[in-house]
């Protein structure tokens, strides 16, 4: 999971660039720790006991596991354990970053205090590291063209997080809802933003109606008692603030979005194919969830 | 402070009702005598030529006719008319587009209270005056 996060933040930094970090993660993942390296680690064996189960191991055909539990070494449940943490292993990616080249010693040094510096600051400590886990984003999104790129999802998501925290509610809290499309029952706050090219993509905030009116309270500063125009305005008025500020976070790395006055649609009944999907994330507040979804649109639409 | 014939009136463009009722909330709290509101570009055009107020605050994203286009017509109509843009899509094309067509100022939303009391200071000052245009 370190990886992930800490490489999610190497990209959204722009330290290293999506190609040189996959291929780093996949190598940290195919990294491989023998079983009795890992017992040492853990202080469960030590050296002597090691070189016993290696002497033992020649002369029978059998796992270094089930010597050492046989020697009474370890128990059935510990080696358990470290099976587990055997197939969980990955090497560190600042490793195999600096051992690739992607990244010197001093660059990475810089990054990673940087990075331990951020979470310690971010409002609710350990959930901007647990941030990423609650984004799901669709295998086609890096695909899906310029403009629009992996890396561009996962700023929204975290611009997106920011402004949750900041206007709506500082101890809402990112949760991962999955993949699934929209229930029908659920109220749909709707904006588009596209580019020269003709790309478009809209973003789509989802919730009960309960919820939106809590959001539209929350974000208009007073209580608002039924969904009347002054919460309608709110919410609406919500995404159009989180939406400009992407856009002006994008202009200021050259590229241009224009977007469309929001849309919000009480009744429901709208279908959102899942294929549609290109990322989504969830939250959690007092009166239940909300998510925020990206998703494809052709040009005509 | 020499008084003025007509009350200081600043006019509202912007589709969001949430977003009327802010900045009239900010521009009481300014002491501004006179506040006028607009739904979209359309009605702005039609309440600055009917009213001509002293500033025009001007959102950008609006159904109907958007910021850029009633800030176009509106400088079309009084070269000297004082308008700002407040908005929440202050990206660079906007920013210039906006400055080209004669805008005064952009006030990127959130908008900072200290920004807003400047604007509609330098637009009391200005007001009665000759603008650079």
């Amino acid at each position: 999971m370190f990886n992930r996060l800490f490489g999610e933040y190497l990209l959204r930094e722009r330290i290293v660039p999506l190609a040189d970090l996959r291929e780093a993660l996949a190598e940290a993942e195919r990294s491989h720790i023998e079983i009795g390296a890992l017992a040492v680690c853990e202080g469960l064996l030590d050296e002597g006991k090691l070189d016993e189960i290696g002497r033992v191991q020649k002369q029978q055909d059998a796992r270094f596991g089930e010597i050492a539990v046989s020697l009474g070494y370890l128990t059935e449940e510990q080696l358990s354990l470290l099976l587990e943490r055997q197939k969980n292993h990955a090497e560190r990616l600042s490793t195999v970053l600096l051992r690739r080249g992607v990244l010197d010693a001093g660059r990475m040094e810089e990054a990673r205090r940087a990075y331990e510096e951020e979470g310690q600051l971010s409002p609710g400590g350990g959930i901007a590291y647990g941030l990423s886990s609650t984004i799901s984003l669709a295998p086609l999104a890096e695909e899906f063209g310029e403009g629009f790129a992996y890396e561009r999802y996962l700023e929204y998501f975290y611009l997106f997080n920011r402004c949750v925290t900041r206007f709506v509610d500082r101890q809402a809290i990112p949760v991962d809802l999955g993949e699934e499309p929209l229930p029908e029952e659920h109220g749909l706050v709707r904006q588009r933003l596209y580019n020269d090219a003709g790309i478009s993509v809209s973003t789509l905030l989802s919730a009960r109606p309960p919820v939106l009116l809590e959001i539209a309270s929350r974000f208009a500063e007073e209580e608002i008692p039924g969904f009347d125009e002054l919460a309608e305005s709110s919410i609406l008025e919500f995404l159009n603030l989180v939406n400009g500020l992407y856009t002006v976070n994008q202009s200021s790395t050259g590229r241009d979005l224009s977007m469309d006055p929001p849309s919000l649609n009480l009744e429901g009944g709208e279908s959102v194919s899942a294929d549609a999907m290109l990322g989504t994330m969830g939250f959690s507040i007092a009166s239940g969830l909300f998510r925020i979804s990206l998703l494809s649109e052709t040009a005509e639409d | 402070m020499v008084e003025q014939a007509h009350p200081f009136t600043v006019l509202v463009g912007d589709d969001s009702m949430l977003a009327r009722k802010q900045l009239r909330d900010q521009l009481e709290a300014l002491e501004v005598e006179r506040i006028m509101e607009a739904a979209d570009g359309g009605e702005v055009v039609e309440i600055y030529k009917r009213d001509r107020p002293d500033l025009v605050m001007l959102d950008i994203v609006m159904s109907g006719m958007d910021g850029l286009a009633a800030l176009e017509r509106i400088m079309e109509y009084d070269p000297r008319a004082r308008v700002v843009m407040a908005s929440s899509t202050g990206t660079q094309a906007n920013l210039k587009r906006a400055i080209d067509l004669g805008a005064m100022d952009f006030l990127q939303k959130p908008m900072e209270a200290k920004r807003l009391a400047r604007v509609i200071d330098d637009a009391r000052q200005d007001r009665g005056g000759s603008r650079d245009v």
